[in-house]
C-alpha cells in the first residue's frame, strides 16, 4: 500500500497534531512530520494545506521577523481548530480500531502468518501503522 | 556575497515558474500564495547553503509543474469559471485561437528546421522554406499577441496547446547535472542578442532606405538595445514595459527570418542576362569523360549516349543558362569568322571553369523503355559545343543522336572573312563525317 496515498487522507489531522502543541511556521512543520515518521510528506502538500486550514478558519497566523532570511508566518490552533482535532483524532481512533480489528481477526486453526513465503513484504504498512498508533 | 546572488536567482527563478503554473487561479489567492512559496524556498535555499543549485533544489521540491500542482491540490484551489465559459463567442473562439497559434508556431519551427537541413545537405536554396516559415511565424505572433491582450500572458500563453510541454521540458533541462551550464551559457550570450536585434533594425532600414541611414539607424537602435537589454536583465522592468520587451523581442525574431529569407530569395537571377553554369559537377565531367573515352574513334551510337540523370540537371542554385524570353539554352552553335560552324569548342569562363549547360529536355523511348536527354553531351567533356540533339521520331521512338544547327553549317550570308586555320582541328574530330 502506498503511504502517501494513505498521508493523503490524514494530512490534516497530521499537521494539526504537529502544531497542537507549539506554534510553527511552514518548513517548521514540515521538518516535525518528518521527524515523526512521515518521510513522503510533500513541502508543497504541508504548505498548501496549511492555506486551507487558515482558510477553513481553524488556524490562525501571525508574522515573526526572521534576523536573516525571510519573516517567518507562524501557525497556531485556535478554538475551532482544537475542536476539529478532537473529532478527527477521534474518528481517527474509531477507524484505525476497527482496521486493527479487521486484520487482528482470524479463523481458529490458521497459525499466526510469518512473512509470506513467495510474496513482497510491503515495508511502508508496518511502520505506518506502529508509528501512528 | 557571491553565493547569496546565486541563491536568489535559483530561487527567483523557481519561484517565477511556480506562479506561471499557478496563474490560472485568482490573482489575490496567488499572491498569498507566493509569499509562503518564497519563504519556503528561502528555507529550503538556506539549508542547502553554499551548495544550492536547480538540479539540487528541483530533486528536493520536484519540478515548479509538480511542486504548484501539489500546491495547489492540497490548498484545495479551485480554477476560476474562465471568461470562455462566461460568454459562449469567445468560447469557440479562443481555444479555436490558440490551436492556430500553436498549429503555426510548430509550422515555422519545423519550417525552419528543414531549411537549415535544405542550407546543409540538399540545395542551398532555401528562401522559400524560410519564406513560409516568416509567414507562419508572423500569423502565430499574432495570434499570441492577440491571446495575450488583456490577460494575464503567463496564464494565457499557458493554454496553447504545447506550451505546458515547452515549459516542462525547459525544466527537465535545468534538472540535469549538464542543464544550469548550458542555461547559462545561452543566457551569457544575452548582450549578443542585444546586438543582433540592433543590427536587424540597421539591416532592415538599409535594405528600405539607404545604406547610410542603415548604418545611422543601427547605432541608435544599438544603443537603445543594450540600455533596454541591461535594464530588463536588472529586472527593472515593470508591468507594460517588461511584457512589451519580450514582444519586441519576438517581433525582431520574426522580422531577422523575414530579412534571411528575403536574403535567401534575393540571390537568385532575376535578370534575363545572368549567365550560369555548374562548376560543381566537375567530378560528373570527369566521370563522363572517362566513360566515354573508349567512344572517342567511330560513329556515334545509342549506347554512347550518356544521358545526365535528373540529379544533375541543375546547378546548385537552381540556375539555367536562358534567353530573354526564359526559354533555357540548351546547346550553343559557335560560328567562326568564315560563317563556318565550329565544332566541339571547348567553353570555360573566366575563371576557368567549364561552362556546362544542363540539359532537361527529355525523349521516351518505346522500344528500350529509356527516357533519353534531348541534348546528348559530347564525349569529350560536358562544356563542348554544339551537343548532337535527340528527337523524338512521331514513332515512340527517337532519333538518331544528330546535329541541328539552326543556321546549318554556314551562316547565310556570312561574307568570308580572314581565314582562320581550323583545318587542322577539325581533322581530328571524331564527328568529322557528319553531314548535315
Amino acid at each position: 500500500m502506498d503511504t502517501s496515498q494513505l498521508l493523503k487522507g490524514v494530512l490534516d489531522l497530521a499537521v494539526l497534531a504537529v502544531i497542537r502543541d507549539a506554534d510553527g511556521y511552514g518548513y517548521d512543520v514540515v521538518r516535525r512530520l518528518r521527524a515523526a515518521g512521515f518521510d513522503e510528506v510533500g513541502d508543497a502538500s504541508v504548505y498548501g494545506t496549511l492555506r486551507r486550514l487558515y482558510s477553513a478558519g481553524v488556524l490562525t497566523t501571525y508574522v515573526v521577523p526572521s534576523e536573516e532570511g525571510p519573516h517567518r508566518k507562524y501557525y497556531s490552533l485556535n478554538g475551532p481548530g482544537r475542536d476539529r482535532l478532537d473529532r478527527s483524532a477521534k474518528t481517527w481512533r474509531e477507524f484505525t480500531g476497527a482496521m486493527n480489528e479487521l486484520l487482528d481477526q482470524r479463523t481458529p486453526g490458521e497459525h499466526t502468518p510469518g512473512p509470506p513465503a513467495f510474496g513482497q513484504r510491503i515495508p511502508g504498512r508496518a511502520d505506518q501503522e506502529t508509528k501512528e498508533s | 556575497m557571491n553565493t547569496n546572488k546565486l541563491r536568489n536567482t535559483v530561487v527567483e527563478t523557481y519561484a517565477a515558474a511556480v506562479r506561471d503554473e499557478l496563474g490560472a487561479f485568482p490573482a489575490d489567492d496567488v499572491a498569498e500564495i507566493m509569499d509562503d512559496v518564497r519563504e519556503h524556498l528561502e528555507q529550503v535555499a538556506a539549508e542547502f547553503g553554499e551548495t544550492l543549485t536547480t538540479p539540487r533544489l528541483v530533486d528536493r521540491l520536484g519540478a515548479p509543474a509538480e511542486y504548484a500542482r501539489e500546491l495547489s491540490a492540497a490548498a484545495g484551489l479551485t480554477p476560476p469559471p474562465t471568461a470562455d465559459a462566461a460568454t459562449s463567442g469567445t468560447a469557440f473562439w479562443r481555444p479555436a485561437m490558440r490551436l492556430v497559434t500553436a498549429a503555426f508556431a510548430a509550422a515555422a519551427v519545423v519550417l525552419i528546421g528543414f531549411a537549415v537541413l535544405d542550407v546543409l545537405f540538399i540545395s542551398g536554396d532555401p528562401g522559400m522554406l524560410l519564406g513560409t516559415a516568416a509567414v507562419c511565424a508572423v500569423i502565430a505572433a499574432a495570434g499570441a499577441a492577440l491571446l495575450v491582450a488583456h490577460q494575464e500572458p503567463a496564464a494565457e500563453l499557458r493554454l496553447i496547446p504545447g506550451a505546458g510541454a515547452l515549459a516542462a521540458a525547459m525544466w527537465w533541462v535545468r534538472g540535469r547535472p549538464w542543464g544550469e551550464p548550458a542555461v547559462e551559457f545561452v543566457t551569457s550570450l544575452r548582450p549578443a542578442w542585444w546586438v543582433v536585434r540592433a543590427a536587424v533594425v540597421g539591416i532592415a532600414v538599409a535594405g528600405i532606405t539607404t545604406l547610410a541611414m542603415g548604418a545611422f539607424s543601427f547605432v541608435v537602435a544599438l544603443v537603445a538595445s543594450i540600455w533596454l537589454g541591461r535594464k530588463s536583465r536588472a529586472q527593472e522592468m515593470h508591468g507594460r514595459a517588461a511584457r512589451l520587451v519580450p514582444a519586441a523581442n519576438v517581433a525582431l525574431a520574426v522580422g531577422a527570418l523575414v530579412v534571411c529569407a528575403a536574403i535567401a530569395s534575393g540571390a537568385r537571377p532575376s535578370d534575363p542576362e545572368y549567365v550560369s553554369y555548374d562548376a560543381g559537377y566537375q567530378d560528373g565531367y570527369n566521370d563522363h569523360l572517362h566513360q566515354s573515352s573508349a567512344h572517342r574513334t567511330g560513329d556515334m551510337t545509342e549506347d554512347d549516349w550518356v544521358p545526365l540523370g535528373n540529379d544533375v540537371a541543375y546547378g546548385p542554385d537552381g540556375e539555367l543558362l536562358h534567353d530573354e524570353d526564359w526559354v533555357s539554352v540548351e546547346n550553343i552553335f559557335a560560328y567562326g569568322p568564315d560563317g563556318e560552324l565550329l565544332r566541339d569548342v571547348r567553353l570555360f569562363d573566366q575563371d576557368g571553369n567549364p561552362i556546362e549547360l544542363q540539359p532537361f529536355g527529355e525523349c521516351y523511348d518505346e522500344e528500350t523503355d529509356r527516357t533519353l536527354l534531348t541534348t546528348v553531351t559530347s564525349p569529350w567533356g560536358s562544356h563542348v559545343y554544339p551537343r548532337y540533339s535527340v528527337e523524338d521520331d512521331g514513332y515512340g521512338g527517337c532519333t538518331e543522336p544528330a546535329l541541328k544547327p539552326p543556321f546549318g553549317d554556314r551562316l547565310p550570308g556570312a561574307a568570308a572573312g580572314p581565314s582562320v586555320s581550323r583545318d587542322t582541328d577539325a581533322a581530328t574530330e571524331p564527328e568529322d563525317e557528319e553531314d548535315k
